[in-house]
């Protein structure tokens, strides 16, 4: 019965190949597209942890199974893909190629419940591929230009990390001379050649997650996608990424302090780095997508400390899968106020009743009292180690995280509220339904998942008035910063927008553009262009691969002369080689 | 030297002789010749081979394989000339481009 | 008729001697039911060996040496599933690429069309249940003149040149087969496969000068490195369903060829120098193929360079079947380079169907002339999609379970340099297949008129493209098959589950 697992992600793949192959029961099956989420929400809610299973005739035997992790990341995934799915029927009504939209959304549905039920190797490599890959579609999906730019740079990233990822799961595979989970981790920490490897994982796993400098796709990808993709990019598959951090590297294992401080040091950098660009952002999906980077940054400071500390890391598991279901709920509720807030333009209390759902999920991120925000970075403190005198600095560089995390959403606040005021999509109670729901689940799942799900949280829902004050401070600092820097617009108006989405990209993407850009490297003109261009290596690489000794080379293999050269060469190569026997 | 040893001797010289033909030779039927050559040596060292295994007749074997490698020459053979008349009336020339410029 | 052996061989032969007789209207539609009837025959076949195990048949009753044997085990079967399942796409594929809408031209062509095409799938039935060398020489010469003809259908001087070279060279390289087979029965005096195995046991008999003309004569044909020449124009100005039965499967047959003598036949004769030279070559082939791929402005040229490519991974087989010392790795490999000869059977042919499409459609298929694709032929599109993941050996795809046991066994066998050359060609497959995809997804202008694509062309290609990716989903059933009279100590793939 365990094997049945695989439905879980098989339905949304099943009802995508339905989709793609059956044009005339479109109209339905768009209308199944939630639906096709609910084994995913119901599975851990109602069966539990799930022992491993072997499924043998699925790619080269495979092995599914829930373990307690894996509960939380399905749950929270599937609710979420299943609500802003059911938000996306209503938002792409109107959209003649929606069906496309709905086959990839599901195709990247599919892989993304797939590795979280994976529990080898393969299978979760295979499923990330699919997930990686089909989102593709979903972010090209309007075929703008800002859209076909921020795809290009999302392929090319994805492709290298799925390079990197090939060859650390290939090395780890090797160590462990198995593909099973139950052995990855420990081979790993006892592997020679370790660092390496544990180094392509991070950083493999790292550009999903949104780590500092692999970062640049994010800020483009998750904003040019239609609102509903945007919400599940931001909420739950950039958390792929950290469930190939908990599975594959060695935390736990053993103490690897030089890891637990690379990723302390890049997560505080992308704590902060992620508000500052944030801050500057002058849409809300691009404000949000920083926010994203600088949570995740908070995530990847919680895996340093299952490096440092290996007997604090069953804890410190615990606090992640509880920081990655408050965050992807919080995150889907403001991402899909953004297409809510197209809708409101006519009704005062409609828009009233936005911002009280925006204004809980921002409450929830910055970790307000009685948020699930407090419940998360209650449980990520709680598992500081107690040793070291860094102890209590950590503990307010996390609290101040939330300071930059309210003020940055506040700015999204306000964003929002200017969204508001034209009309895009007519009221549609397709979406506000869904919307309200992921409301609720934000503002009630971080309490009720420990109980459904048996998580030791008790450190995070326990409630105690240092605690209280502790989750209250940021907020009351963050405020009158906010409200001095409204009264200050006119002043700061300089500076917003100054740094365009995606930073540091814009430079390399104009490298990139030269490379793959289609057909603009016909010989002449390709070359034309790049002497244009100040970057002298991109002039080589152009000039080698549109230059004349390749097609030259080419021409003189095909001519006969040389080819009976090179065949009698090589017969009497190959005899001699066939005589020698070493 | 055996009778076979000529024979096969024979067949080694009419084997370098096609391939010289062609390699080095633009026309394409000449070309064609040229593998003709080279499927004659062939066929004689198989009737060589034929000859050395004979035991109260000769091995019926190679017999065999020469009469079919015939049959399948002459095909391919009929198809390359049907292919250089068709180039030569397309574009006027029966070479190869490749081998013109290389010329 | 009571043996599969016999309906593989007849349907398709007995069929190209009819549909020349037959008025040309009807031509396309017999050749499809013999086509879906050699599928049923190949299944037939495939069923037998996996309850029964290897199975013999003697054509006419009469035995070896003098009669002809015929033979399949695991991977003959699936080699004719994979042949057989591909022509039948692709003759659903000629039903609308010559379709009465057609011009003129094309519609005499399709009445040649035909009867070559179901000589090509009798010759390569013959092939993959041949068990003597001279037999598998009148199957490949078959394969070659049928090939041809066919490349030379599309007429114009570009095709009629392709043509030639393409002719020039496989016919050179099956002379010297057949000098190596000259010479090999001069030392063996049998041509059957089995018993020339036996005789060459223990290497010590180990014919050198024959087997450096077999090898060499089966190299071109398979397009090796530096022998690939003639490839890329051939396969690239036939017309769609004939590109893509080259590229997926008559490039295959001969590799099939080499991998059969070389593990089956003189595994204890060939060395492991021999064996790192071939695997350099393969090398070379898929450094230099992608590179030109990558240069290519024709989309029908990127897709027919990345075959030298892809057949250059077939070759890396040889340095780690050879030389290496006994392993789980050596049917590992082996096994991997199966499943890609078969996963690239179907990337490769769902790509040019979808080309030719485009082609069919644009009446030019420049990759700068791509663009808007998505909104004009979405579902070729897909297909495009899909298959380029199963060329570049993305997961779930079948290519990417053929490239993860390579590595295993490159791995495995302390060769990690192959290993780098399989991780590059990947990168670079990575890149002109998405040169393709981008162009395809670029938003512009739209050209003024598209010819309108019969559906059953873009299904086609579509059907194509999805079971490269269900190898990749479902392999646990072909293994099974393939490890039917597999060589090599059967440690079940994977690794090490």
């Amino acid at each position: 019965m365990n094997e049945a697992l695989i439905l879980v992600p098989f339905t949304p793949f099943a009802l995508a190949v339905l989709i793609a192959l059956a044009p005339p029961l479109r109209p339905v099956l768009r209308r199944l597209v939630p639906v096709s989420a609910v084994p995913a929400i119901l599975t851990p809610i109602l069966v539990g942890t799930i022992e491993t299973a072997d499924i043998p005739w699925f790619l080269l035997g495979t092995q599914v199974g829930l373990d307690t992790t894996g509960q939380v990341f399905l749950f929270f995934s599937g609710l979420l893909w299943a609500l802003a799915g059911w938000y996306g029927v209503s938002y792409l009504a109107h959209d003649e190629h929606d069906y496309r939209f709905q086959a990839f959304y599901l195709l990247a549905m599919s892989g993304n419940l797939g590795l979280i039920v994976a529990q080898d190797l393969v299978m979760f490599y295979a499923a990330f591929g699919l997930m990686t890959f089909s989102s593709a579609g979903v972010i090209v999906h309007d075929a703008t230009r800002f859209a076909v730019r921020a795809t290009t740079l999302y392929v090319i990233l994805s492709i290298v990390g799925e390079f990197l990822l090939l060859v650390g799961l290939f090395q780890v595979a090797m160590a462990a001379g198995s593909i099973a989970f139950a052995d990855v981790p420990g081979a790993l920490a006892a592997a020679g050649d370790r660092h390496i490897t544990i180094a392509l994982l991070f950083a493999g796993f790292g550009i999903k997650a949104g780590l500092p400098f692999v970062h640049i796709w994010l800020p483009l990808a998750h904003p040019a996608a239609p609102t509903p993709a945007s919400a599940v990019l931001s909420g739950v598959m950039i958390k792929a990424g950290l469930l190939g951090w908990i599975r594959f590297l060695p935390a736990g294992e053993a103490n690897f302090p030089e890891w637990g401080w690379i990723c302390i040091a890049l997560g505080l950098t992308g704590a902060f780095g992620g508000v500052v660009l944030g801050l500057v952002q002058t849409s809300p999906k691009a404000n949000l997508a920083y926010s994203s980077i600088s949570q995740m940054g908070l995530i990847t400071v919680g895996l340093g400390l299952g490096f440092l500390e290996a007997a604090a890391w069953p804890a410190v598991l615990t606090a992640l899968a509880v920081f990655a279901l408050h965050h992807g709920l919080a995150k889907g509720t403001l991402f899909l106020a953004v297409g809510v807030a197209g809708t409101v333009a006519r009704s005062e209390p409609a828009r009233w009743a936005t911002m009280a759902g925006v204004a809980l999920a921002v409450l929830a991120l910055a970790g307000a009292p009685f948020t699930s925000g407090m419940v998360a970075k209650g449980l990520l403190k709680e598992n500081l180690p107690v040793t070291g005198d860094w102890y209590g600095t950590l503990s307010w560089v996390i609290s101040f995280s939330s300071v930059a995390t309210a003020l940055l959403l506040t700015r999204f606040a306000f964003l929002l509220r200017r969204e508001m005021r034209t009309l895009k999509h007519e009221p549609a109670p397709g979406m506000a339904v869904p919307w309200a729901l992921v409301i609720v689940a934000t503002a009630s799942m971080a309490w009720l998942a420990p109980v459904m799900f048996d998580l030791d949280a008790a450190a995070g829902t326990a409630i105690s008035l240092p605690k209280l004050w502790d989750a209250t401070w940021p907020l009351l600092v963050a405020l009158p910063i906010a409200w001095l820097a409204w009264r200050q617009r006119r002043i700061l108006a300089d500076i917003v927008g100054s740094i365009p989405p995606g930073d540091v990209s814009v430079i390399e993407e104009r490298v990139f553009r030269r490379v793959i850009q289609p057909g603009t490297y016909q010989t002449g003109i390709f070359v034309g262009q790049a002497s244009l261009q100040w970057n002298t290596f991109m002039r080589q690489v152009a000039a080698v691969i549109a230059s004349d000794w390749a097609g030259r080379t080419e021409l003189q293999l095909a001519s006969w002369r040389y080819l009976g050269t090179i065949l009698l060469g090589a017969m009497v190569g190959f005899v001699l080689l066939l005589w020698w026997t070493p | 030297m055996s009778t076979f040893e000529l024979y096969a001797a024979l067949a080694a010289v009419l084997f370098a002789v096609g391939l010289y033909g062609f390699f080095v030779r633009q026309e394409l039927v000449r070309k064609v010749v040229g593998l003709n050559i080279i499927g004659a040596a062939v066929f004689l060292l198989l009737i060589a081979i034929a000859y050395r295994n004979r035991g109260d007749f000769a091995d019926p074997v190679p017999h065999a394989m020469v009469l079919t490698g015939i049959v399948v020459a002459v095909s391919a053979t009929a198809l390359a000339l049907a292919l250089a008349r068709r180039i030569e009336d397309e574009t006027g020339t029966r070479r190869l481009p490749e081998d013109e410029e290389s010329s | 008729m009571s043996s599969p052996f016999e309906w593989l061989i007849f349907l398709p032969f007995a069929g190209g001697v009819i549909t020349f007789l037959l008025p040309g209207k009807s031509r396309p539609w017999l050749a499809l039911l013999l086509t879906v009837g050699t599928f049923a025959a190949a299944w037939w076949l495939a069923s037998d060996v996996w309850r029964e195990g290897p199975q013999g048949y003697a054509l006419g009753g009469w035995e070896a040496p003098l009669g002809i044997n015929l033979y399949a085990d695991g991977l003959s079967a699936l080699l004719l599933l994979t042949t057989s399942a591909v022509m039948t796409l692709a003759s659903f594929y000629s039903l609308g690429y010559f379709s009465r809408e057609a011009e003129a031209s094309s519609w005499t062509e399709a009445r040649a069309f035909v009867p070559l095409w179901l000589f090509l799938l009798g010759s390569l039935n013959a092939l993959f249940v041949s068990r003597d060398l001279f037999n598998l020489y009148v199957a490949l010469e078959l394969l070659t003149i049928a090939g041809v003809a066919l490349v030379a259908l599309a007429g114009g001087a570009t095709a009629l040149r392709a043509g030639m070279r393409y002719l020039l060279a496989a016919f050179l390289a099956s002379l010297l087969y057949l000098m190596g087979v000259a010479l090999l029965y001069g030392e063996f005096g049998v041509l059957d496969l089995a018993l020339i195995a036996e005789a060459a046991e223990g290497g010590t008999r180990a014919p050198v000068i024959a087997l450096a003309f077999v090898f060499l004569g089966l190299g071109i044909k398979a397009a090796l490195f530096p022998f690939h020449a003639w490839l890329p124009h051939a396969h690239a100005s036939a017309p769609a369903p004939v590109s893509a039965v080259l590229s997926a499967l008559v490039v295959k047959a001969a590799f099939y060829v080499i991998l059969r003598l070389w593990v089956d036949v003189f595994a204890d004769s060939v060395t492991a120098p021999a064996a790192q030279a071939a695997g350099a070559l393969g090398a070379a082939g898929i450094l230099w193929g992608s590179f030109q791929a990558l240069r290519e402005q024709r989309l029908k040229l990127v897709v027919a360079h990345s075959t030298v490519a892809q057949v250059g991974y077939l070759f890396l087989l040889f340095p780690l079947l050879t030389g290496v010392g006994e392993g789980a790795w050596r049917f590992d490999a082996w096994a991997g380079g199966v499943y890609h000869m078969m996963s690239h059977a179907f990337a490769k042919g769902a790509l040019f169907l979808a080309a030719g499409t485009i082609l069919y459609a644009y009446g030019n298929d420049q990759i700068s002339a791509m663009r808007g694709l998505t909104r004009t032929l979405p579902i070729t599109t897909v297909s495009f999609g899909i298959a380029g993941i199963a060329l570049v050996g993305l997961p779930p795809s079948g290519s990417f379970i053929a490239k993860w046991m390579l590595l295993t066994a490159t791995i495995e066998s302390a060769q990690w340099w192959w290993a780098v050359v399989i991780g590059a060609g990947t990168l670079l497959s990575g890149a002109y297949v998405y040169r393709l995809v981008s162009a395809a997804f670029t938003p512009d202008t739209l050209p003024e008129s598209i010819r309108p694509v019969p559906r059953v062309m873009e299904y086609a290609s579509l059907i194509l493209a999805l079971t490269s990716l269900g190898l990749g989903l479902r392999a646990a059933e072909p293994f099974d098959l393939l490890e039917v009279g597999a060589p090599f100590s059967m440690i079940v793939a994977g690794v090490g589950t």
